[in-house]
Parts: structure tokens; sequence; C-alpha cells
């Protein structure tokens, strides 16, 4: 298949014919210095580089934010502009694949987690070592940008800019509204399983029908639960590190789904959460219609938006009864957000506008539009115990999470174990569980079941001789305690 | 024979205009028709992922996972229930509207016709939408009307729940075809020759036997028409199963295309499995011509009446 | 058969229809009005949605946030459509679909007229062989074709053109539409084209002066359909606009606008509103010709 750039000439028809000819090659990797200078009539002022951007306007608010954002930027490099393609989150990956199928691949793009990954391994991302400079790096603490536990690096180079600060994405917070608990006469939050139940129903029975004790977010709370109790990796791919075996059929495991299992019988669970997504969950909690939920962290800013009055509180995630053992865990310093694109014609103005979106000024106007922890702490670290909702935010951050093993990065097994269990995604627990919660059907049998496959696949992979089991096993991993790579 | 050729050359030069006004179907039908059948079996037969060109055959293993999967056939199941639904319920209630709606009597039924058919042209995300919100258990209209009224002491889960989701939706897909059933019907009705109707009343034939004798057969063929035209419909329902539900709760509501479109478009996938798309797309359509061929009964019958 | 038009003869109903039930008098014109007492609620509660809708693209935000059952809003406004049409880019959606729907339409339209009058010409050599491979395409297993079809659009270089979305959509559609056609031009006279040719009228001349001008119940017909089939059409819009959002039409904007701001039900409303109201219009007007038109149809 090749890529004829037709489409991208027409498009940005305002370029000069000497730029079009270069792009229809596919092959012009020309910085600015080097742009004809003939320059387009219809812009007047010399040439115009033009960039565009592929993003996911979230939280809401986030569209405007961005084109006033983009449009300092402009103001700040008269030579460049920049378009905005704006996806839904579910549709942005496609979306740009597809945009790199039809050879109008956007300059910068947004991709994270399994998403970049996936970008990365089709040869679409640009390495960013070349233009890294001392300044870039002194705005991120130290070691922070280090390859082997960035997150943003891949083969030792840098390929991805972060936005939010790594434990912002990563951690698993438990949010309640006061009110509700103490009109059902609870004057705390709830610090275990056994007593989410409790609270739950009460506040359920005193609601009659109109007020729920909890929204359990799919299967996400019982994620954010779980690793409370059991080392992550369980509930994220089946397997437990401790051992190297799959056990989805862990006891703790399945008492947090049994647990949810429960609660959504007796009604406990808000009814019709099955068909939420999560822009749902924090707009009932606003609207009081629930009493409790795992949140993530860019909800609270949210739910302060739609009800300035709540009386909100931001806990640790309650623990398994029997006592927490485990953290939830820090893999990698930060998410990687935004990629420049392989293909891209102008790498050096792509860069100029990584550099705006790892800037200073950025990160700040981002934390203050949207109350988020961005990747650049010194632009929150001052006034954020200011605010009690993100001093609280921080407090969780700071006691509920650990720095655990991550096969991934400490050998090329780990990842070829990973990566190839992240493209079977019915081994996942989530299908089973949300089944057992909805039909109420027990979830140990289900279990069983899935670490069978699980079984299965692994010895497949271990045969191949791509992986052997001491890859995905960390004995000496004590999960109550930070794991440190070099012991 | 001077006469003779020039026709022969005069036809001869009609047919060829004819093949160049031919011209714009045939390339249409190459290019967007017979290629992409043909390069999605071919495509069905590698582990590929949509992107670049396909190197990894397999063989027909996707085949193979695709007829063990229990997944697919549960999809498959709720494709045929949307097509039961649309053929024995809505078809004839959709004939006894039409009915009652072709009594030129009946003042404002053009006024009734729009409203059964508003449903039709309205763009299916709208429809998902709108009811998704009239149908919520906490703040939806439809359960605030039947608490309300005591009719119900807790909200409905409509589609929340795994026993009420696939009803729900599939009444939301009834109401939505309802009108071109209707209109069909309202058709068909008119092709009913009034002259025959007038006759067998001279001739004293009983208001059964009118309808057996003179109704029926006349209506007969274009009513398989009407079905077929309908379980090819229904069987292919997508848009507003995705649009309500994506498939969900646990996959209470997945159909054949929402199944298919999740391996190949899913953003949750390290990889979309296009390949596996494309062979389980080839088996439904075998499926589907199976379930067709099943009603050739039918067609033969229409032949019959006829002629 | 016209509605005004009234008929005096007792064993007819208005339409020139032998009754099919003669009955007593009284019986006979009571019944239709007994009907409204059905079919005035039913109808109702079929377009309940709609009038919900509408109703809801006057509420502000704020008392679609606190819901409540009444249908008048308090305090009506119209800032949800100004939302919907500069914010969320209902305006420029719009635009994309009527350009979308009108090339869909187009192209169907010439394609098939062509294909079906050059089918109706009696002996043209493999005609059969047309129209059975035309029709055993319908029943082949077609597979997953939209990345093929993705992939030939991109080749013709229309890959971010709202011309490729209607290419993808029109192109594979056009049996049904060839045999009306086909059906329609076989059933003239010949005489007329025999005029024609003796007015020195060539073969294209008369199709396109004085056949085409005849088929205007099968255009109409045609049209209408892939104008409904167009304007909602969602999967092919979507996929085709993937990468460039400016071009996306109502069907797509609107899915998405949910994804992105579904705590704005009252802008999603008015929305949702301005998607579909020139639907309606559209059908108000042709309703006719549409019911005659796949009467037509169906018949053949």
């Amino acid at each position: 298949m090749t890529h004829v750039r037709h489409a991208q000439i027409s498009r940005r028809g305002v370029l000069t014919a000497g730029l079009g000819a270069a792009a229809g090659l596919g092959l012009a990797a020309c910085g600015s210095s080097e742009e004809p200078s003939g320059g387009s009539s219809s812009s007047g002022s010399g040439p115009t580089v033009e960039l565009t951007i592929a993003l996911i306007p979230d939280p809401p608010g986030a569209s405007e934010f961005y084109r006033a954002q983009l449009d300092k930027f402009e103001a700040a490099n008269p030579g460049i502009k920049i378009n905005v393609v704006e996806n839904p989150g579910d549709q942005q990956l496609s979306a740009v694949e597809l945009m790199f199928q039809q050879g109008n691949a956007p300059d910068i793009y947004r991709a994270q987690a399994a998403g970049f990954d996936r970008m990365y391994s089709r040869g679409w991302a640009h390495s960013l070592e070349e233009f890294v400079t001392d300044d870039f790096l002194a705005r991120f603490p130290d070691g922070s940008l280090d390859p082997a536990s960035s997150g943003l690096h891949r083969n030792g180079e840098l390929y991805s800019i972060p936005l939010v600060w790594g434990r912002w994405s990563a951690m698993d917070l438990f949010v309640y509204n006061r009110s509700l608990l103490s009109a059902s006469g609870f004057d705390a939050a709830p610090t275990t399983w056994g007593e989410i139940e409790e609270i739950a129903r009460a506040v359920t029975t005193d609601g009659g029908g109109r007020i729920f004790g909890m929204a359990p977010e799919q299967a996400s709370g019982i994620v954010r639960l779980s690793r409370q109790g059991v080392p992550y990796s369980i509930p994220g791919d089946g397997i437990n590190l401790l051992t190297g075996e799959p056990d989805t059929a862990n006891s703790t495991m399945v008492e947090a789904v049994e647990l949810m299992r429960r609660m959504n019988a007796d009604g406990s669970l808000i009814t019709g959460w099955e068909s939420w997504d999560s822009a749902r969950s924090y707009t009932e909690f606003a609207a009081g219609s629930f009493a409790m939920y795992t949140a993530q962290s860019w909800h609270i800013a949210e739910i302060r938006n739609l009800n300035p009055d709540i009386e909100l509180g931001i806990v640790d995630m309650p623990v398994p009864d029997s006592g927490r053992a485990s953290y939830t865990p820090i893999l990698q310093q930060f998410d990687p957000l935004w990629s420049m694109s392989s293909e891209t014609e102008h790498p050096e103005e792509a860069w100029l506008l990584l550099d705006f979106l790892a800037s200073e000024d950025f990160y700040r106007a981002y934390y203050e539009q949207f109350g988020t922890l961005t990747a650049m702490q010194s632009v929150w670290e001052d006034d954020v115990r200011a605010n009690p909702d993100l001093s609280a935010v921080l407090d969780v951050a700071e006691t509920t999470m650990k720095v655990v093993p991550n096969p991934k990065l400490a050998s090329e097994g780990g990842a070829a174990v990973f990566n190839a269990r992240a493209e079977r995604p019915e081994l996942r627990f989530t299908d089973a569980a949300l089944e057992s919660m909805i039909k109420n059907e027990e979830f140990a049998p289900k279990a069983e079941a899935l670490d069978q496959q699980l079984r299965t696949f692994l010895d497949g992979i271990f045969a191949s001789g791509d992986a052997s089991a001491e890859d995905i096993t960390f004995p000496s991993w004590d999960p109550l305690q930070p794991y440190d790579a070099a012991n | 024979m001077a006469v003779r050729t020039r026709r022969t050359a005069a036809k001869r030069r009609e047919y060829l205009w004819c093949y160049v006004l031919l011209l714009p179907l045939l390339l249409a039908f190459g290019g967007f028709t017979l290629w992409p059948i043909v390069a999605s079996w071919w495509y069905s037969f590698f582990d590929w992922d949509g992107v670049g060109t396909p190197t990894e055959w397999v063989g027909v293993a996707n085949f193979i996972e695709v007829l063990t999967a229990p997944d697919f056939w549960s999809a498959f199941w709720h494709s045929f229930l949307f097509s039961l639904v649309a053929l024995f319920i809505e078809l004839p209630l959709a004939l006894a509207f039409a009915i009652l709606l072709n009594n030129v009597r009946l003042r404002g039924r053009n006024m009734y016709r729009l409203a059964l058919f508003v449903p039709v042209v309205t763009t299916t995300a709208v429809v998902g939408i709108v009811f998704v919100a009239l149908l919520d258990p906490v703040r939806g209209a439809v359960n605030e009307v039947l608490f309300a009224t005591g009719l119900v002491d807790s909200p409905i889960n409509f589609l929340g729940s795994t026993v009420t989701a696939l009803p729900t939706v599939m009444g939301i897909d009834l109401w939505k075809g309802f009108g071109i059933s209707l209109i069909y019907w309202l058709a068909a009705l008119q092709t009913v020759p009034k002259e025959l109707i007038e006759a067998a009343q001279l001739d004293g034939a009983r208001r059964f036997a009118i309808v057996r004798h003179i109704m029926v057969p006349v209506m007969a063929p274009i009513a398989i028409v009407i079905m077929l035209l309908l379980f090819q419909r229904s069987l292919g329902t997508f848009d507003l199963v995705q649009a309500m539900t994506a498939g969900g709760p646990v996959y209470s509501t997945d159909v054949v295309p929402t199944y298919i479109f999740r391996y190949a478009f899913s953003p949750e996938m390290q990889a979309p499995r296009y390949g596996f798309a494309c062979a389980a797309g080839v088996i439904f359509g075998l499926l589907t011509l199976v379930l067709t061929l099943l009603q050739a009964p039918a067609l033969k019958y229409r032949k019959r009446v006829a002629a | 058969m016209s509605a005004t038009l009234t008929s005096t003869d007792p064993s007819r109903t208005a339409d020139g229809m032998p009754k099919l039930f003669p009955s007593r008098r009284s019986v006979g014109r009571w019944r239709p009005h007994l009907w409204h007492l059905f079919l005035i609620p039913f109808c109702v509660l079929w377009v309940y949605p709609f009038i919900w809708m509408f109703s809801a693209a006057f509420k502000s935000q704020r008392e679609m946030l606190l819901g409540g059952l009444s249908l008048i809003p308090e305090e009506p406004t119209l800032d949800n459509f100004t939302r919907a049409w500069t914010t969320a880019k209902f305006g420029e959606y719009t635009v994309n679909t009527i350009i979308f729907t009108v090339l869909v339409v187009g192209i169907v339209l010439v394609v098939t007229s062509l294909a079906g009058y050059a089918l109706s010409r009696p002996g043209l050599p493999f005609k059969k062989l047309i129209i059975g491979v035309l029709v055993a395409a319908m029943f082949i297993p077609h597979g997953y074709t939209i990345i093929p079809v993705f992939i030939l659009v991109n080749e013709l270089g229309l890959g971010n053109s709202l011309l490729g979305a209607a290419l993808a959509q029109a192109g594979p559609v056009h049996v049904v539409p060839v045999l009306l056609f086909m059906g329609f031009f076989s059933g003239m006279p010949s005489e007329l084209e025999d005029a024609a040719k003796v007015d020195g009228a060539g073969f294209f001349r008369t199709f396109l002066s004085i056949m085409l001008p005849l088929s205007k119940p099968v255009i109409g017909t045609v049209a209408l359909q892939n104008f409904i089939g167009a304007w909602s059409a969602f999967f092919v819009p979507l996929v085709f606009t993937l990468g460039n959002p400016s071009l996306r039409t109502l069907g797509v904007g609107m899915y998405n606008f949910f994804g992105q701001e579904s705590t704005d039900f009252a802008g999603l409303a008015a929305g949702a509103t301005i998607s579909v109201l020139p639907t309606i219009i559209v059908f108000l007007l042709l309703q006719k010709t549409f019911i005659e038109g796949i009467a037509g149809a169906v018949k053949s």
C-alpha cells in the first residue's frame, strides 16, 4: 500500500507549490530554515508552517482551553499555525492510525499507555532525543527522566511528553459524600471492605429508592480495591508476580469481586450503573444520587464544578478486612501522552510545540484551569496545600502508593509476555467479574477457568522461547515495601 | 440489403452506447462491491491488524476461532432474534396499521402516517441518546412515571439488566423501523385492483372469500419481497445497538455486527484483529445466505402466484 | 386516487375502492371516528421521545440537570441552539451532511439511471449475465469490507474528503435502483423513442431529454430512499471522517458530542433537534410521491 499524499496537498492548499511537492513525496524532513522563501500570498507575512495536533478534548472545557493555549503559542511563534483535530477518547487511537494510513498523519498526537505502545511498535513515533535540552530536563525532578523508569522512553530514547504528574494518573482514590453518610449515622469514611458494605447498605435503605450506597465504576472499582490486597498484576493481567503463576482465583481477588456482587444483589449499587461511563459517575455523585465510589483523580475538580457545596470526603482506598497486603503500584514516573509523528515534515516546529506543551506556562495554565496536578511539580507544589481537595489527594498519593517491579522494563521476556497478554483482552478478569455481578453468579469457578486459559497462554509463550517463567517472577519482592530494582 | 446493414450498424452503435452508459455502474460494482469482497476473504486468512500489507498467513485458524467462540454464537443468536421480532411482530403489526390508515375516510391519516414514520428518518445516534435518557433508572422520564403512579416500587433497569436490555433494544428497533414496513404495506395495498374486488362483489362473493381469493394472492408476492427486505435489514442491525449499549451489559445485547466492529476497531486492544473480523464477517454472510435460502419455498410460491 | 375525491356511490369507499365490508350505514360511518380514540393517544405516545427532545432543547441546563417531567420549559431559552450550532459545531456538521447527502443521492441517481436505461434496451448482449452477477453479489457473503473500501478511496486520492465518504456510501448499493429504472424504462412504449429518432435525436439525447424526465416517479423514490439513508448514515461517515473531524456529519457528530459532553443534555437535545428537522420537512413534502414510488417499486 503506497501512501499517496494528494489529500494532504489539497487540504493544505495554502502551502506553496514547492512545499506541496516535497510533501507529495513524503520525504521532506526540512526545518523552517529550509522553507522555500517564495511565501504564500494568502498569509502575507512570510512562510507559514502548518502543524496538526490530534488531541482528546477532555475534561469538559478542554476544547476551548487548548485553542486558547495554542493561540498563545502561535502568537509567540509567528511562522507556525496549528490545526487542531479533536477526537473522543474511544476513537482517538483508531482515528490517528487511519490518518497515518491516509498519509495525512498529524504532527503531534496524544497516545497513552497501551495506545502509545501500539503507535511506537508501528514505528509512528519520532525519537525526541535530538531535541532535548538541559533546560527541558531541568523542568522535571532529578532522576525522573531516567530511561529505565520514566515511562516516556523506549529503547533508551525519549519518545513522549507527559501531561500530568505520574502519581496523578496512577493513584486510587476513595471519595464519599459526608452528609449522606452522617444522615445514616456514620461519621467516618469506611476503611475496610466490610465497612463499605455496611455503610452502603444503610445509605441505600435510608435512601428509599432514590439514593444509593455506591457506584462501582464498571470493573475499575474492583481493580482499585483489590490491589490493596493482592499484587497489582493480578487484577491487571491475571498473573501473580510473586509466583509467576496465573492467580485470578486468589482468595482476596475473589473476595473483592464477591463484595461487589453482594452489594449489587442487595441493591446497594446504584441501579443502572451497568451502562454508565465515568462522566456519569461524577455527575451523579455530584447530584447526590449515591454516597461513595472509587474515583479517578480528575473527577474531583469536576464534582466541585457541578456542585461547589458538596461535602466531599477524599480518603485512602479501603483495605480487605484482613488488612492491607499490597499498595497501589508506581510502575513508572510518568504516563506518556504527547508524541511526535515519525512522518512529520516539520520536526523542528513540532518540537517547538511539544516544548510548549511541556512548558511551565502550559503546565501552570492546565493546573489552574482544571485542578489537575500536572507533570511539572513546581507549578503546583507551593499552593496545592491551600486547596483542601488537592491536599487530600496528595495525602492519599503519599500514603497508598509504592514502587513495584515492572516486568516489562525488567527484561525482554517480561515485555514479551505482557505485550502478548495485552492482545488477549478476554483473559482479563473484568468480563467475568461483571458477569458475576450482573447475573449474580459465583466468581471463583470463572476465575479458575480463566487461570487455566492463562496457564495455556503462558505455556505457549514459554515454549516459543520468547520468555521464561523467571521473567515474570519476583520472589524477593515484598508488596508492603517499595521495590528496589537493583536488589 | 442496404437497409438491413444500416439497421445492424445502428443497432451496434446503440449497443456501444449502452455499454458506455453501463460503465459507471460496472466501475462502481468492481470497486465497491467485488474487490472489497475478494479482499476481505483474502484478509480473513491472515493475522492482520488492518495496517500495511498482511503478511502473517494463518490459514483457516481465524475461521476455526470464530466457529468455536461462544460469544460469536451468542451474538448471532441475538441478531437472529432481531429478525424474528421483525418478521413476526413488526410485520403483522405494520400490516394492521396499514389497513387502518389506508382508509380514506379516516381523517388526518396523513398525520398518523407521518407520526409513525418520523422515527425512520431520525439519526440512530439521536434515537439512542434520547432513549438512554428516557429509560434511565435514576432520572429518566419512564421510570419517573412508573414510580409516581405506583406501578413499580423500584426503578426498572431497562438497559442495565441482562434480562431487560435485549428486549428493550429490540422494542426500540421495532419502533424505529416500523414506519418502513408500514409504508411498504401501504404501497402493497395500493396494488390490489379495485375491479377484481368489484367483480367479485357483483358475483356475490363473501368478505372472507374476497380476502382469501383476491387480496392474499395479489399481495403475497409483494409480501414476500417485503419479508426478505426486512429479514436482511434486521439481521444486520448495528447502529442502534452500538449507540445504546455497544453490546453490553456483559454482551447480553451483542449482535454480530457489533461483535465484528469490536475486533476491527476496539481501542482496548493492543492491536485490532482485522483478519479475524473479516473471517467473522464471511461466516456471518454464509449464515445469512443459508437462512435466506431456507425461505426459498416462499420465493417459489411468489413465482407460482405471479405466473 | 386523490384524497379529495368524494364518492357518491355507496358501494365504494371515498377513494373509489369498492367497500370491502359492506355493513349497516351507521356503523360504517362511526368506525373511522372510533379509531381516533385509539390512534391519537397511540401516536402521541409514539412520538413522545421527539416531544421530549424538542422540549429539552428549550430548557436551561440547570432545569435539565434537576430533571422533572414537565414538557413546558420554565424559562424557555435559545442558548442551547446557539451552543450546539457554534461550540459543538452542529452548523458545520449540518453543512457537511447536506453536501454528503447531495453527493450520495447524485452519484446513485446518475449511475443507476444510466445503467437502468442501458439494460432496458431489448436484445443487449450480456444483459442477463450482468443482471445475474449484480443480483448474485447481493447474496455472496461480504466479509468485512470497510477496510478495502477505505484503501480504495485513499488510493483514489479522496481519503480526506466528503466525496470519498459519499463514494463509499453510494458505491455498493445500486442493485435495487438499477432494477427499478430498468423495469420502468422497459415498460415505456417504443413509439416514444421512434418518434424521437424521427426527430433526429441521438441515443443519449433521447435518454436525457425524453426518457429521463418521464422517469420522475422512480427518480423520486430512489432519491428519497438514499436521502434518508445518507442523512442518518453512521458507520461509513464515522470511519471516513475519523481522521478529519471537520468533515463529520450530523450522525457522527451527535454520537461524539454525547461521548464528550454527556453532562450537557440540553445542548444535546438542541443538536438532535437540528439534525432531525430537515428530514421531517423533506418527508412531509414528499410523502405522497414516496409511497407511490415504493408501490411502483414493490410491484415490479
